[in-house]
This record gives structure tokens, sequence and C-alpha cells, in this order.
């Protein structure tokens, strides 16, 4: 096919537009995008498994001391009683975990909007 | 010794370093747009669609296995990205008569093409070529423009090489058919 160059000229000629100023940075900036949520689809699939294995093994551990051990908790622990005062602790302590996981979750949020605020400015 | 250098880049992406991304929109922006724009003769889609190429490329990477180079890879995606976009436009493409091909020898095709300074040659080639379907026109851009061998064209467009070799030799025909066509004033 040596002989076809006014072929290959011309195929040349018919189409010789360039890619606009800039094009380079707009695709790595959809590129950067795509970085972005593939990372963050594979955070919640991690996290998503882990939280499906943990589930699974906890049921299994329940179910294999109720059935296999024959496990009871009045019999095994008998000074866990149910009283009305271990009830409220249970409460306070219930209401302890919440607060804190309610200020871990507030200082992660405020970290990200810091650190992209940061970024925006530099 | 390109083709190992671009594994690695590609390895140190899949790893994190996403702004090494930049090299291969860089190397082959440019041939990927010809090609895309040969098929898609409108001039702002085809740059949208050579952008889903490399975003598409992108998010495939941990699927290029390596088994041709990275390049043919990104073609296909290319190629396959065009055709779908053309696909649903259903643009139709005139078709000549299979008789008017058959008396068409090699030899003439040969002859016809080998007028590298015709001119006007030249410009009718380039009207010729829009008669062309878009598996026809990619064809003839990977395998003249791209200078790509015909075991990459095949690869790229998912045909046999015997497949490939069969259609350029039509294509050229056709070319020349569609000019002799026109000189006649009958279609």
């Amino acid at each position: 096919m040596e002989q076809d160059k006014v072929l290959k000229k011309a195929i040349r000629i018919r189409r010789s537009e360039s890619l606009p100023y800039g094009f380079d940075k707009k695709v790595m900036h959809q590129v950067f995008r795509a970085a972005e949520q593939k990372k963050k689809r594979s955070f919640i699939l991690g996290l998503s498994l882990i939280s499906m294995v943990s589930a699974v093994m906890i049921v299994l551990a329940v179910f294999i001391l109720t059935y296999y051990f024959s496990f009871s908790m009045h019999l095994t622990l008998p000074q866990i009683s149910n009283s009305p005062e271990t009830k409220t602790l249970f409460g306070f302590s219930c209401y302890i975990a919440i607060v804190i996981l309610a200020l871990l979750g507030m200082d992660g949020y405020f970290r990200s909007l810091r650190k992209k605020r940061h970024e925006k400015h530099s | 010794m390109k083709y190992q250098h671009e594994i690695d880049y590609i390895r140190r992406i899949r790893d994190g370093e996403t702004n090494l991304f930049s090299y291969f929109i860089d190397r082959y922006s440019r041939p990927i747009h010809s090609l895309i724009v040969q098929i898609i003769t409108n001039r702002e889609d085809a740059e949208e669609l050579t952008q889903d190429t490399f975003v598409k490329a992108f998010r495939k990477l941990d699927s290029f296995k390596g088994d041709c180079s990275f390049s043919t890879w990104l073609y296909r995606i290319a190629y396959n990205t065009a055709i779908s976009a053309t696909r649903k436009r259903k643009t139709l493409f005139p078709i000549l008569d299979e008789k008017i091909l058959e008396n068409i020898t090699e030899e003439t095709v040969d002859s016809f093409l080998d007028r590298e300074d015709d001119e006007e040659l030249l410009q009718k080639l380039e009207q010729a070529i829009d008669y062309l379907n878009t598996e026809e026109k990619a064809l003839i851009t990977l395998y003249y423009m791209e200078e790509k061998t015909v075991n990459d064209v095949a690869s790229i467009l998912g045909m046999s090489t015997d497949n490939v070799k069969v259609k350029l030799f039509r294509v050229r025909k056709n070319l020349y058919a569609w000019i002799k066509n026109k000189e006649n004033g009958t279609r």
C-alpha cells in the first residue's frame, strides 16, 4: 500500500482540526474526579464487606454459643443482673457513646471542610 | 522499550499516582481525536467523545491486561465510543452496486491512486471518503494516517487480519468507483 500516498494525503487534509487549548487540563480534571469516585466506591465496598463479615461472625458466634455450647447468661454470669440500677447505667453509657460518636463525626466533617478550603486557596 | 515504559506508568497510576495519566493524554489525544473526527463529523461531538475515551480508559485501567499495546487498547475504546455515538444517530450511507465493484481490477485502482501530486484527485478523494461508512473511515484512518499494522487495526476494530486486508482493498475500490461515478455523472 506504499503507492497510496495520495489517499494518505487526502485523509490528512480532510480532518486537520486540532484540539482546543486547555483540552488536556479539562480531561485531567475529569480523570481526577473519576479517581475520587473510584476511591469512594472502593471505600464503601470495603466498609460494606467488613460490616457484612463482622455481622456474619457475630451471628455465627451467638448461634454456636447458644446451640452447641448451650450457653446461658444467667447460669454462666449470675453477677450480671437486670436490676433498675444497671439499666440506668446502661442508658448513661449509651448516651456517652452517642455523644462521642457525634463529636468524632463533627471533627471529621470540619477537618475535611478545612482541608477543602485550604486546597481551594492554594 | 516504549511499551515497557507505558506499562510502568500504568502500574503507578493503578497504585494511585493519577497525575501520571496526563502523559497518555498528552501522547495520544491528537491521534485519538483524529480517529474520532473521521467517524463523527461534528467537531464538538468529536471533542467530547475524545474526552469520554480518556475518562473511560482511566476507569477501565484495571482491566488492561497488557496483551496488546496501550495505544491499541485506547484506540479500541475510542472506536467503540465513536461507533456507539453514530449508532444513536442512525446515519445512512450510500451503497455501491456489487457488479460495479466486481468489474474494477486491482491494477486499475493501483494506477489510479499512484498519482501523488494530482490536486484534482486529492479533492475528489476527500469528497469520496465521506461516502464511506464509519468502519471503513476508521479502517483507512488507522492504516494510512496512524500507520498502524494490519494486526493492530484488526485488534482495534475486532476483525481478523484477513478481513482487514479484504476491507482495505474494497475501500480503495469503493473510492475509485465513487470518483468515477461522479465524473460520469451517474450513481
